[in-house]
């Protein structure tokens, strides 16, 4: 059953999943070597801030591969009338824990093209004395947040089922009318206090704030 | 013979719109299950609640001994279902479909679902999206046939193709049937289709099912009589009234259920005459009973 | 001819008409600046007159806070309704953990001098967009030391109190020092213990700082860490703090004064044509950057104190006036300077993870988010 949901699943993706892989595994090499063409220079601080645009890059790919792995098989289980897999003798929970496994497993695809991009940008990079690359740990922390992204976006459609968008509408209003109404109070911001509690320790999104650095010291 | 489905006081609601309000049903093991019904009665919505892809608001619902939803997917091992409309991933070929499918039955028969794409003159590498629609509905058979299922759920299998295809794919059901003894349940709103090959029928309208007997009784129990002189008031009857209305002069038409040949001396001991009973055929029986049903007070006589 | 004449005529006409705005414009940009520059000078003068004006204020008799809160000797005046439901007591815990705090750092001394000193705690003003309600912003001064002075809005809370109270405690500290300690510090005196995070900002400065020495001293070069420190003489500092590579690095970030033509010549030689004495020349024009930040060396003079003991504030105070700072260091800590620089930095490198990878915890964290919101995905049936 694995198997065959991870077919279905990389051949509703594949398009995607080359465009990441070329992209995961491209961009770290490009980034490091036509640096100098960018107006940065080989000086420490050069580096770094090539590094810090590299994060931009590989936190905006972790959002865009896990929120579109997830979107795609949420898609095709809703285009019918009914969906599909309720037909087939498993369990519902069954179904869509393959499913969630077999996105968590394609999402090791561009993984790895990240970490042989890394390596190779790491390898054709001739660092300064203090600073280090991060291959595996920057590949590391791009898998666990992509697969983050990707669980957050799977679990709010498959938990609000066809009315996903409408959901999220929805929250964005909630947090929206909160926040207005903490503000005519005279309360402290309550998004900004969930915001924190989610992007800091042990949070969710603790990762956001960290340091996606392939160069780092 | 025990039932394989069984719903006892299910109530479903869509909107405000429409409901299945008490609905009590039972499928014998080994008929072939004509669920007839004008469209928008219910049909579907009956099918997927037995499914469980419809949770009942109230009510029981058992398939081959499961309690649905808690453990339909088990009944679904021995299921075969044909929806009403194409439900695969259009994406896959034919051949990836077949193999995504018997992934979840540990009965799939391979050979035979190898045999059935022959036969149905579907190629292996054509995606699931450029099939045609009786393409689509002979896939739809094919994979409902494959894992050999004991009871067999077909949602309108054969609307809207055509005559050559209609047949093919009433040929390959019977023959599955004939051969498994598996219990079918066909919906459909094609009657003159479901006479041929029904042996058990239950008709939906508006959410109830008016009516649920033996193809036999269903084809030889409702009768069109001509009665003269027949009384305004006509008390108790022997038979189900359905419908009656003034013909000729003093003559009216009545439609009855229940008939049986004995039922003539009600006739001979009152003021009134039969004059002729006039066996009606399944398309007509079944317009009678739908309209005796939506007048319930002709009935309650 | 004529005709001829008559061309140059009009060729000279739209020759004048395209270079008169172009000419128009140039003046225009000069008289601009010139407008802007004396705009500049007005708007200082307003901001002094209105500085005057705050601090006379200020200075006035202010109405009496009849609330308080004590920590050891710490005491902190206010008015219990300004601080919002919850203020006071979170105020008071703010207290006793500041008060601890600098304890630790400032030994027996804190007593001392903190005692006699409340802090008061008044609100100053109120802030509200027409459809917000009001907000009160608190003010957090000594009552007889003024040159510090904390903002906190309404209602108060617990971690955002203890820093400013330990930056008080600072200034107050600060105050009175060795002015080459307080110039050299750049900042307030720490007066809270160095949190694990400050030694890792630490290691991450030694590391990308842009002068090369400071990263000698990140490699292990000890005899460097005392001049990326600023605790050596440096003499012409920017010519001991960088090299050559290291003032190119700094200028290529340091645009240029737009209208200082000089300037905009000089930085294009040396980014351009990479020529140092350019680099140098545009860089003289600039205050010179230390190599390690006001942090790092806050970092020092607080790991000082945690070196010396419950006395080494005490010591400190004791050491002449004029006394450099790396004596002063060395008598807070009771160590030699090279020891307490060489123990600094292991220090810092020790508190230097790697950023990048998470680690078990971090990772096992995030897989439990993940499986929770797999699980939670599986919870409902469509």
């Amino acid at each position: 059953m694995f198997r065959q949901t991870l077919f279905t699943q990389w051949k509703w993706a594949r398009l995607e999943l080359v465009f990441y892989v070329l992209t995961a595994f491209g961009v770290p090499a490009i980034l490091i070597n036509v640096r100098p063409y960018f107006g940065y220079d080989s000086s420490v601080t050069g580096w770094m801030e090539v590094s810090k645009l590299g994060a931009l890059f590989f936190i905006s790919l972790a959002f865009v591969c896990g929120t579109s792995l997830a979107a795609g098989p949420w898609g095709k289980d809703n285009s019918g009338r009914h969906i599909y897999a309720m037909s087939l003798p498993v369990a519902w929970p069954t179904f869509v824990r393959l499913r969630f496994l077999a996105g968590a497993t394609l999402l090791a695809v561009p993984a790895v093209a990240l970490f042989l991009g890394s390596l190779v940008a790491a390898a054709s990079a001739n660092l300064p004395a203090t600073l280090h690359a991060y291959p595996a740990g920057i590949t590391l922390r791009w898998y666990l947040s992509a697969l983050l992204f990707y669980g957050l976006a799977f679990a709010l459609q498959y938990l609000a089922g066809r009315s996903a968008a409408k959901v999220a509408v929805i929250i964005m209003f909630a947090v929206g009318a909160v926040e207005i109404a903490a503000q005519l109070v005279g309360f402290h911001s309550p998004t900004a206090a969930l915001w924190m509690l989610l992007t800091s320790w042990p949070g969710p999104l603790d990762t956001l704030t960290a340091r996606w650095m392939l160069i780092d010291v | 013979m025990s039932d394989v489905i069984q719903l006892r006081n299910v109530t479903w609601r869509a909107g405000r719109e429409f409901a299945i309000r008490d609905l009590a049903m039972s499928v014998p093991s080994g008929c072939v299950y004509g669920f007839l019904g004008p469209n928008g009665s219910g049909k579907t919505s009956t099918i997927r609640l037995m499914l469980g892809m419809l949770r009942a608001e109230h009510g029981t619902i058992s398939v081959l001994g499961h309690d649905v939803p808690k453990g339909v997917h088990h009944a679904l091992a021995r299921i075969g279902y044909v929806p009403e409309r194409l439900h695969l991933y259009t994406s896959l070929t034919v051949e990836e479909t077949m193999r995504y499918h018997a992934a979840f039955y540990a009965d799939w028969d391979a050979t035979r679902a190898e045999e059935l794409r022959r036969a149905f003159a579907l190629r292996a590498e054509t995606g699931v999206e450029r099939l045609s629609k009786g393409e689509s509905g002979k896939l739809m058979v094919l994979l409902a046939l494959a894992h050999n299922p004991e009871l067999l759920i077909l949602d309108e299998p054969t609307d809207g193709l055509d005559p050559v295809v209609r047949r093919d794919v009433l040929a390959a059901l019977l023959e599955y049937v004939n051969s498994k003894k598996a219990t079918v349940l066909i919906s459909s709103h094609l009657i003159h289709e479901q006479e041929r090959i029904c042996d058990h029928v239950g008709v939906m309208d508006d959410g109830r099912l008016v009516a649920e007997m033996a193809m036999t009784t269903f084809r030889s129990g409702i009768k069109r009589l001509r009665v003269l002189d027949a009384p305004a008031e006509v008390g108790a009857l022997p038979f189900t009234l359905l419908n009656r209305e003034q013909s000729i002069g003093r003559e009216e038409q009545w439609v009855v259920r229940g008939w049986q040949p004995e039922m003539q001396q009600w006739f001979a001991s009152g003021a009134s005459e039969l004059r002729e009973v006039i066996d009606l055929d399944l398309e007509e029986s079944f317009v009678e009973l739908l309209r005796s049903a939506r007048t319930p007070d002709v009935e309650a006589n | 001819m004529r005709p001829r004449i008559g061309r140059l005529f009009a060729a000279v006409a739209v020759v004048v008409a395209c270079a008169w705005p172009l000419a128009a414009r140039a003046q225009n940009a000069s008289a601009q600046v010139a407008d802007l520059e004396a705009r500049l000078r007005s708007t200082d003068i307003a901001l002094r007159e209105a500085r005057r004006k705050v601090d006379s204020v200020r200075a006035l008799p202010r109405p009496n806070l009849p609330d308080s809160v004590v920590a050891g000797a710490l005491v902190v005046r206010f008015t219990t309704d300004a601080l919002g439901p919850g203020g006071a007591a979170a105020l008071q815990r703010a207290a006793n953990l500041s008060w601890t705090d600098a304890r630790t750092v400032l030994g027996a001394s804190a007593d001392s001098l903190v005692r006699g000193h409340p802090i008061d705690v008044r609100a100053e003003y109120a802030y509200a967009n027409w459809w917000q309600q009001r907000q009160v912003w608190l003010s957090f001064q000594f009552a007889d030391y003024r040159p510090r002075y904390n903002s906190l809005r309404a209602p108060v809370r617990e971690t955002p109190a203890r820093d400013v109270l330990s930056d008080l405690i600072g200034a107050l500290a600060t105050n009175g020092e060795s002015p080459k300690l307080v110039l050299w510090l750049g900042a307030w005196m720490p007066a809270r213990p160095t949190a694990p995070q400050a030694w890792e900002d630490v290691a991450v400065d030694l590391a990308t700082s842009p002068s090369t020495i400071a990263r000698a001293c990140h490699v292990g070069a000890l005899a460097q860490c005392e001049a990326a420190l600023g605790l050596t003489d440096a003499g012409d500092e920017l010519l001991s703090w960088y090299d050559a590579d290291d003032r190119r690095a700094i200028v290529l970030r340091a645009p240029p004064n737009p209208t200082a033509d000089e300037q905009v010549t000089l930085h294009k030689q040396c980014v351009k044509q990479r020529s140092d004495a350019s680099c140098i020349a545009f860089l003289r024009t600039r205050t010179v950057p230390r190599p390690l930040n006001i942090d790092s060396r806050r970092t020092l003079f607080a790991y000082a104190l945690e070196r010396g003991g419950p006395n080494a504030y005490a010591r400190l105070r004791a050491a002449q006036a004029g006394t450099p700072v790396r004596a002063l260091l060395a008598a807070a800590s009771g160590i030699d300077t090279p020891t307490l620089v060489r123990d600094w930095r292991a220090h810092a490198l020790a508190a230097s993870p790697d950023l990048v990878t998470p680690s078990v915890l971090q990772a096992g964290v995030m897989l439990g988010w993940i499986a929770l919101l797999g699980v939670a995905a599986t919870r409902r049936r469509p």
